[in-house]
């Protein structure tokens, strides 16, 4: 199943599959690992649900909802 | 000598690093991006001692943030010999891709392994020859906290650094291989230093190299126009990343040997963190956090057991002989920890300081000089002068390195980092990332690093309107006015509570910024939200030896500061006090007829809205004085309180009965000016209001004319700076003395925000 | 006037010259003052310099 990953709920993970947005921020992501066949795991969302922290390579990352919109998942079942 | 640079991803350990070669003890905390500008030291153990430039930290070298060109123009123009890439052992993947990037540099590269300590620990592995074989540069496997490798890594440093090393790049593989390739060889035709490094960045058409090779360029262009991938179309700059991390995962994230399989296991800094950052309590306990601090701080009655217990006073045990005295040094000591209530950590060190060792100094110091048979105006410089304005600096010092060592052991824990990302959905609704937080919060320490921080900012306009409130977030030279005044309310209403009212002001400070944030960003720096995109580093318990160093430099700024500029200032201002413009000396009873004064009660009226103005009578010019005074250095307010009330009580304008002004005591010489001019609370706070939010320092003003870029957007800030501290000072007094002016506060404030949000909307449709 | 007044005076003048000329001094060098304890050649305050 594919959606994006802003709409993960704490705990899932999933398969980057595509990165788009607008250029600084689709580059920031890229920098920050968040590339195709990149594997994330939501870990937790902030008090009022917004930014978001993922686990990828190894690490932690935050991010807000408007950016990970940018971000399409495969789902992990 | 040769140079060395380090280069590597923010709170990799670089600075550590950096601290542990060149025997320098720069500010290292756990977070991203506590270096922003690149700084030199040397290291001594090398046969030919070597310079070493830190640079920025950065993920990538491309061109979106200041520190990211920084670091990148660094290596190109400045031609280091060689290259220290430090690589955070515990996070490899990512750490590699910057280091995929330097290595396309015609420049000899090594790669440290850093944190190889906390990898074993947890009990992973990591094959550093396999590693060295598989990029081509040498390994070296370090600890830079522990200092283990250090010596081995700058051995083989220095043996590298006299080799030519061409770049080589680890997209041989990829699809625009080939095209880089052309574009190498066209650059190599130029004579382009670098010729790898460049035709990638041109590939990825990174906006500084489409600016430098212009005619090159179109080689990519053409190219692009035939291209076409399944999964990027024709982005080149994803295409590249993605065959960057592609690559790494590939060869070179398999030498690291992980002992669990399952990659998302839940360590000790999960289950803080689980607490620390909780959807619900995650703010609350940060609050809880704050208030402690300043409790352990300022707090005349710890954990409030005086109150609840009703316990003793000294004079109630019988410890105080009839004039109010302690009847021994015991006593005197007992009085630093305990009256009535039980004082906190901050308030004992603090008395201690002052009662048994400034107090008794500068004591025993005044009456040397009283009987040195000087004369009047020598004995009245030295005493009500140098003395009385050093030490009531210097009598600051304990509480503001108390304050300092809890914000340094948040920083240094990580938690610094989680308050940001709890408290960006609040700052994105005032049009700021949660990232700006985090100079803010340094602005608490000192503004100068704090201005200098905001550079981890990438838009423009959040950057100037951070800079710009960041005074606002009391730094430790104001610290002085608060408690002082705050004490003096205290010791004369006889009611409320010293570290409340602080931990009030402060939070004003907080709000006034918060408004003025949201102000510029609706009208003159109106903008996008900037992105959010940060790493969380892991928690760790605070370094002891890196705390220590914090508070050291700290205390040895604040006393060096207190002996130079203050002092200069403090003689000054007596000087002035004690001469008329006629050049003619001056009795303390006199002082009135002063330079100063004249000078003063001419502004005084300007101050009248304030609380502190003309409504004060006579002696009421000592606040425009002391606010005046402050634009040097904010030490000074409290500093030229009590230079000016020593004159005041010695020239007979006020009593001074049961008052005395003690070199030592901050607090009396506020309450000797409230004696002297009749000002009330409301006054009072106002003026504590005024010099929180007015024009910084000196110093913090020259910060921010180099931070702001244009003379336009300084010229702003100090108007901006005037015109907030003018406003929310007024309204702080008008308010406290005339409760019923809160109704005209609101009216005009919704009549502000009524007319901004029209102007907007007009603008939006414009724009539609 | 003694001795002692002089001393002080001349203290007193040199101090404040000292400190006056010292900033004009960092201002030409393009420093800033900063929190860095003194320690300028490691500092990214001090060493900062406008470009």
């Amino acid at each position: 199943m594919e959606k994006t990953l802003d709409l993960f709920t704490v705990g899932e993970t999933g398969v980057v599959k595509r990165v788009g947005g607008e250029g600084k921020i689709k580059r920031r992501l890229f920098d920050m690992g968040i590339t195709p066949g990149a594997e994330v795991m939501l870990r937790k969302k902030a008090p009022l649900g917004d930014p978001i922290e993922i686990t990828l390579r190894g690490y932690e990352l935050s991010l807000r909802k408007t950016e990970a919109v940018c971000v399409t998942m495969e789902v992990k079942e | 000598m040769k140079k060395f640079a380090l280069a590597g991803n923010p709170n990799c350990g670089k600075t550590t690093l950096f601290n542990s070669l060149t025997g320098s003890t720069a500010h290292v905390g756990n977070w991203p991006g506590v270096t922003v500008d690149k700084r030199e030291g040397v290291y001594k153990k090398t046969p030919e001692h070597v310079a070493i430039v830190d640079l920025p930290g950065i993920y990538s070298l491309s061109p979106y943030t200041p520190e990211e060109v920084i670091a990148r123009n660094f290596i190109l123009d400045e031609k280091p010999d060689c290259v220290i890439n430090i690589v955070d052992a515990t996070n490899l993947e990512r750490n590699l891709y910057l280091t995929t990037q330097v290595m396309e540099i015609d420049v000899p590269v090594v790669v440290a392994l850093n944190m190889m300590d906390a990898v074993e620990k947890n009990g992973d592995a990591i094959d550093a020859k396999e590693l060295e074989k598989r990029l081509g540069v040498p390994v070296v496997k370090i600890s830079a906290l522990k200092g283990v490798g250090l010596d081995e890594l700058m051995q083989r440093a220095y043996d590298f650094s006299s080799q030519e090393r061409k770049g080589a790049t680890v997209l041989k593989d990829s699809a625009l291989a080939h095209l880089i390739g052309d574009v190498k060889i066209a650059l190599d035709g130029q004579d382009v230093a670098n010729p790898l490094f460049h035709a990638v960045k041109l590939v990825e058409q990174d906006s500084i190299e489409v600016e430098m090779h212009k005619d090159t360029v179109k080689m990519v262009e053409e190219f692009k126009a035939t291209f076409s991938d399944d999964v990027f179309g024709d982005d080149f700059e994803a295409l590249v990343a993605d065959a960057r991390y592609k690559y790494i995962s590939k060869n070179f994230a398999p030498v690291l040997k992980r002992r669990e399989e399952d990659k998302f296991v839940s360590t000790k800094s999960d289950k803080a963190d689980k607490v620390l950052t909780h959807k619900i309590w995650g703010i609350p306990i940060f609050l809880v956090i704050l208030f402690a601090i300043f409790h352990l701080t300022f707090s005349e009655d710890f954990l409030y057991l005086g109150a609840i217990f009703h316990l003793p006073s000294l004079e109630d045990l019988g410890l105080l002989d009839a004039d109010g005295e302690f009847l021994n040094f015991g006593v005197k000591l007992l009085a630093c920890v305990y009256d009535g209530a039980v004082f906190s950590p901050g308030v004992i060190i603090n008395k201690l300081w002052n009662e048994i060792l400034v107090g008794e100094l500068f004591g025993w110091l005044g009456g040397l000089v009283e009987g040195s048979g000087m004369e009047a105006w020598a004995v009245g410089l030295i005493n009500n002068g140098i003395f009385e304005g050093l030490a009531a600096v210097l009598s600051f010092l304990p509480q503001i390195l108390v304050l300092f060592l809890f914000f340094s052991i948040l920083e240094d824990s990580g938690y610094m980092a989680r308050i940001a990302f709890i408290l960006d959905r609040m700052f994105r609704k005032f049009g700021l990332s949660g990232r700006s937080f985090m100079p803010m919060i340094m602005g608490f320490g000192c503004s100068i690093p704090a201005m200098i921080n905001t550079r981890t900012l990438a838009d423009e306009k959040e950057r100037t309107a951070t800079v710009r409130v960041i005074p606002f977030f009391s730094c430790g030279a104001k610290l002085p006015i608060l408690t002082a005044v705050a004490g003096a309310i205290v010791v004369w209403t006889g009611a409320g509570n010293a570290d409340l009212i602080t931990f009030s002001m402060y939070l004003l400070g907080i709000v006034s910024a918060i408004l003025a944030v949201l102000l510029m960003r609706n009208t003159t720096l109106r903008g996008d939200t900037p992105p959010f995109i940060m790493e969380l580093p892991a928690y760790h318990a605070p370094q002891f030896k890196n705390l220590m160093i914090h508070l050291w430099d700290k205390a040895k700024h604040f006393v060096k500061k207190a002996f130079t500029i203050i002092l200069a200032s403090t003689i000054i201002i007596w000087l002035f006090s004690h001469f008329s413009f006629a050049w003619k000396f001056l009795e303390d009873e006199e002082i009135d007829q002063s330079i100063l004064a004249q000078i003063s009660m001419f502004l005084q009226p300007l101050f009248t809205p304030l609380g502190f103005g003309s409504q004060l009578g006579a002696n009421g010019w000592v606040f425009v004085v002391a606010a005046i005074a402050g634009l040097i250095a904010k030490e000074n307010v409290i500093a030229t309180f009590s230079t000016l009330a020593a004159c005041l009580i010695a020239g007979g304008a006020i009593s001074g009965a049961g008052l005395e002004v003690e070199a030592e005591d901050g607090i009396d010489a506020v309450r000797a000016m409230i004696d002297a001019t009749g000002i009330g609370v409301p006054g009072l706070i106002a003026f504590i209001a005024f010099n929180m939010t007015t024009i910084p320092c000196f110093a913090a003003v020259a910060t921010a004319k180099a931070e702001l870029g244009t003379k336009k957007a300084f010229n702003n800030t100090l108007l901006f700076w005037v015109a907030a501290s003018y406003v929310i000072a007024s309204a702080v007094y008008t308010i406290g003395a005339f409760p019923w002016t809160i109704a005209l506060w609101v009216v005009a404030v919704a009549a502000v925000v009524v007319c901004i949000v029209l102007r907007n909307k007009n603008l939006a449709k414009k724009g539609a | 006037m003694g001795v002692a007044e002089v001393l002080l005076i001349i203290g007193c003048a040199a101090l404040v010259i000292g400190v006056i000329a010292a900033s004009i001094v960092r201002k030409a060098k393009g420093k800033t003052s900063c929190d860095c304890g003194g320690n300028c050649a490691h500092c990214a305050g001090c060493s900062h310099i406008k470009k």
